[in-house]
């Protein structure tokens, strides 16, 4: 991989280790645990504010831990709300949004975080979300990343409430499904499940997001 | 940890629970805080407690038979007493006292004041409706068996007074002393306005009925009930032995009238059935007779309606037909002397001439039979004739007496039910000899104004927990029935065919950080 015209992170971005485990767990039960999932995988919840953007960063740097063996790259493609940039402490832009509008170099916006782990900002840009949609280029652009990279990681916007994920789903196959515990409707996540499955995608699983647990641990072990 | 169906459960409740603690919480609180606020400022009461005795004496009265017991009487006795002291009268007596108005003393003998007062007291029954009620509401009468129970001999008067503070301060008392000292004095005056009420009422029940009593209402009716029988007797004397065609005659079901009218019509019956039979025995005397008269032996024909009387013509009917089949066919075949078509012609005409011998034979019979139906019809008619008039005299007699049973049974019902109106007058009479006596056993109390009666706290407490328990129990499982957010692993698995392959915790903190 070509040497990046963006400096390299100076910070130094970690998980906060009573939860590191959950992720790193879930990234090997999603890449090295015989599923079928392929290369890149789209995260999204069935509506907003349910943590899909942390769900998919804290993701995408458990994978990037692993000391420069698997090469990660974290695309930031959720057009209403990014925010992963915020999460990283990175810049919003330049993104994804200036490969779809201007072609420009993928080395160009790229923003790495540490030896395994780029990262694919927004990006600024005034273009509608359904004209990006439809922009010819999103396919080779994941094909690109697909050669650079061993996983890839696609934050995207609530697919109850946008049709960006039902569209992504067709190119990127294969969906981790976020719902927040005690507040996500059951219906909604069906209705995600539907939404998701109409447009070619297939839903691999699903992380339950804000775990409480209401019994208190002295009584959970006894009964 | 074994996750057997039962820990399943009982974990599903403890969640519901713990995840729903902080509203049941403030539920129970919010229950326990009103029902502690109401006790708090429930009002104080001051009570004053009057015991009464009824004695009802122990001679029950001979002529009633309808098993009043003793504890029957004691019953109805406190339940009217009850009646008699919330009554509006009494309460208002009561009430008039209070406010410094007095009865004046010479109530019983001076009937121009007693009316004076009555009108007073009912003037201020219309006039304080509301506060009577509120009154009525103080006073209780208790039996020791209960608010409900009633057959006691004693009973206990019960007025509990609230603190008024406006009186209170209009009087320059104290409020709990004004009080305790009212229910004392409402006690005292009801009391006292509801023995007089109550020997009034009693009074008023015996002048009642000693007026009936004296009316002697039973003597003419027993007079009328007499004349109506010997009425009766005398007539069935005259009757004599006529007195049982006549009794069914007025059988049952059916009046004189309809009696004598069926017997007319069973002997019409015969009559007409003779009368039918005499007219078809005329018409076939006449048939035959012109048979009879024909010179020619071949001519004679059997008539129709002769024919299913005698076999012996249908027979010889029959030959005659058969022989004459027999020569038709023979003589346009051979000459009128062959042998055969001779034999037959003197065969057929022997057969005729035994068929006008059968026929004389049947007038004969018949003219005997006429004879002796024209008997019987006159026989009978003569008795029709006879039995019209003795039919129309014993129906006359029938009617009679049916008047006359129907004027002795009414005059036996007024005669029971006067007797029955009597017996109760009497009873009424005999217990108003004996009233029951109500005396006042025990001087009404007089209430500390320093010990007011309370609400017991602790038990107002533990009632309201246990009732806000309940409701913040219904509201955890309802809310959580209606709740369709995931709240487990197995939730999520179930609504979707998907694995769930992580389960973030609640942080509170952040989980990325970038130093």
């Amino acid at each position: 991989m070509a040497e990046t015209s963006q400096a390299t992170a100076v910070r130094n971005t970690t998980l906060n280790p009573s939860v590191a485990d959950v992720f790193r767990g879930l990234w090997v039960s999603l890449f090295y645990s015989g599923r079928d999932v392929g290369k890149t995988v789209l995260v999204c919840s069935s509506g907003a504010g349910e943590g899909a953007s942390t769900i998919a960063t804290a993701l995408a740097l458990a994978g990037g831990e692993s000391s420069g063996l698997a090469k990660v790259a974290l695309v930031d493609f959720n057009l209403r709300d990014p925010s992963a940039h915020n999460l990283l402490g990175l810049k919003l832009s330049p993104g994804v949004r200036d490969i779809l509008a201007r072609d420009a170099d993928i080395d160009s916006v790229v923003q790495r975080v540490n030896g395994s782990l780029d990262v694919f900002s927004q990006g600024n840009g005034t273009g509608k979300p359904i004209d990006i949609l439809r922009n010819d280029r999103i396919g080779p652009f994941f094909a690109r990343l697909n050669e650079l990279y061993d996983h890839v990681v696609v934050d995207v916007a609530p697919v109850n409430e946008y049709p960006d994920a039902q569209a992504l789903a067709g190119t990127l196959g294969s969906v981790l499904l976020v719902a927040q515990t005690d507040r996500t409707p059951r219906e909604a996540i069906v209705q995600a499940r539907k939404r998701l499955e109409a447009g070619g995608g297939k839903l691999v699983g699903t992380v339950l997001n804000m775990r409480t647990y209401p019994i208190p641990r002295f009584l959970y072990h006894r009964v | 940890m074994s996750d057997t169906y039962t820990t399943r459960t009982l974990r599903e409740i403890i969640r519901v629970v713990a995840s729903r603690f902080v509203g049941m919480i403030i539920i129970v609180a919010v229950v326990v805080g009103a029902a502690a606020i109401a006790t708090f400022f429930a009002p104080r009461i001051y009570r004053s407690e009057a015991i009464l005795m009824g004695d009802p004496g122990q001679r029950l009265n001979p002529l009633e038979n309808q098993a009043a017991t003793l504890r029957d009487r004691l019953s109805l006795f406190v339940t009217t007493q009850r009646q008699i002291i919330t009554s509006d009268y009494v309460l208002a007596t009561a009430m008039l006292r209070l406010d410094g108005v007095t009865a004046p003393a010479d109530l019983a003998a001076n009937s121009q004041a007693k009316t004076q007062w009555d009108q007073q007291v009912q003037q201020y029954v219309r006039d304080h409706v509301e506060d009577l009620d509120a009154v009525r509401k103080r006073v209780e009468v208790v039996t020791p068996g209960g608010t409900e129970a009633a057959f006691s001999q004693t009973m206990t008067l019960r007025v509990d007074w609230p603190e008024e503070r406006e009186q209170a301060r209009r009087a320059g008392m104290d409020a709990q002393e004004l009080a305790a000292q009212r229910a004392y004095e409402m006690a005292t005056h009801i009391v006292d306005a509801y023995m007089l009420r109550y020997a009034e009422l009693e009074s008023q029940r015996t002048r009642n009925t000693s007026e009936f009593l004296t009316s002697q209402s039973l003597l003419p009716a027993k007079d009328a009930l007499d004349k109506a029988n010997s009425d009766l007797e005398a007539f069935q004397a005259k009757l004599g032995a006529d007195l049982i065609i006549v009794r069914n005659m007025v059988g049952t079901s059916v009046g004189a009238e309809t009696g004598s009218a069926r017997l007319t019509t069973t002997f019409r019956g015969d009559l007409n059935n003779i009368s039918a039979r005499l007219a078809e025995i005329q018409a076939l005397q006449s048939a035959i007779g012109t048979e009879l008269a024909k010179k020619d032996t071949s001519q004679v024909v059997a008539p129709a309606a002769a024919a299913p009387l005698d076999s012996a013509i249908s027979e010889l009917q029959l030959r005659i037909v058969a022989i004459k089949l027999k020569v038709n066919e023979l003589e346009p075949r051979y000459t009128p002397q062959y042998q055969e078509l001779v034999d037959l012609r003197s065969e057929l005409a022997a057969a005729q001439g035994d068929l006008r011998d059968e026929l004389a034979k049947e007038l004969t019979r018949l003219t005997q039979e006429k004879a002796t139906l024209d008997a019987r019809y006159a026989a009978l008619s003569g008795v029709v004739e006879k039995d019209r008039t003795s039919v129309a005299e014993l129906s006359a007699k029938a009617g009679r007496y049916e008047q006359l049973v129907a004027a002795r049974d009414a005059a036996q019902t007024i005669y029971q039910l006067e007797q029955k109106r009597v017996i109760e007058a009497a009873t009424a009479a005999k217990l108003a000899e004996n009233p029951v006596l109500v005396t006042l056993l025990e001087d009404p109390t007089r209430p500390d104004p320093a010990h007011p009666r309370r609400p017991i706290v602790s038990l107002n407490m533990l009632l309201a927990l246990l009732g806000g328990l309940v409701l913040a129990l219904v509201y955890a499982f309802l809310a959580d029935h209606f709740d369709h957010s995931i709240k487990s692993i197995d939730d999520a698995e179930d609504a979707l065919d998907a694995p769930v392959l992580a389960s973030v915790p609640r942080l509170g903190r952040r989980i990325i950080r970038t130093i």
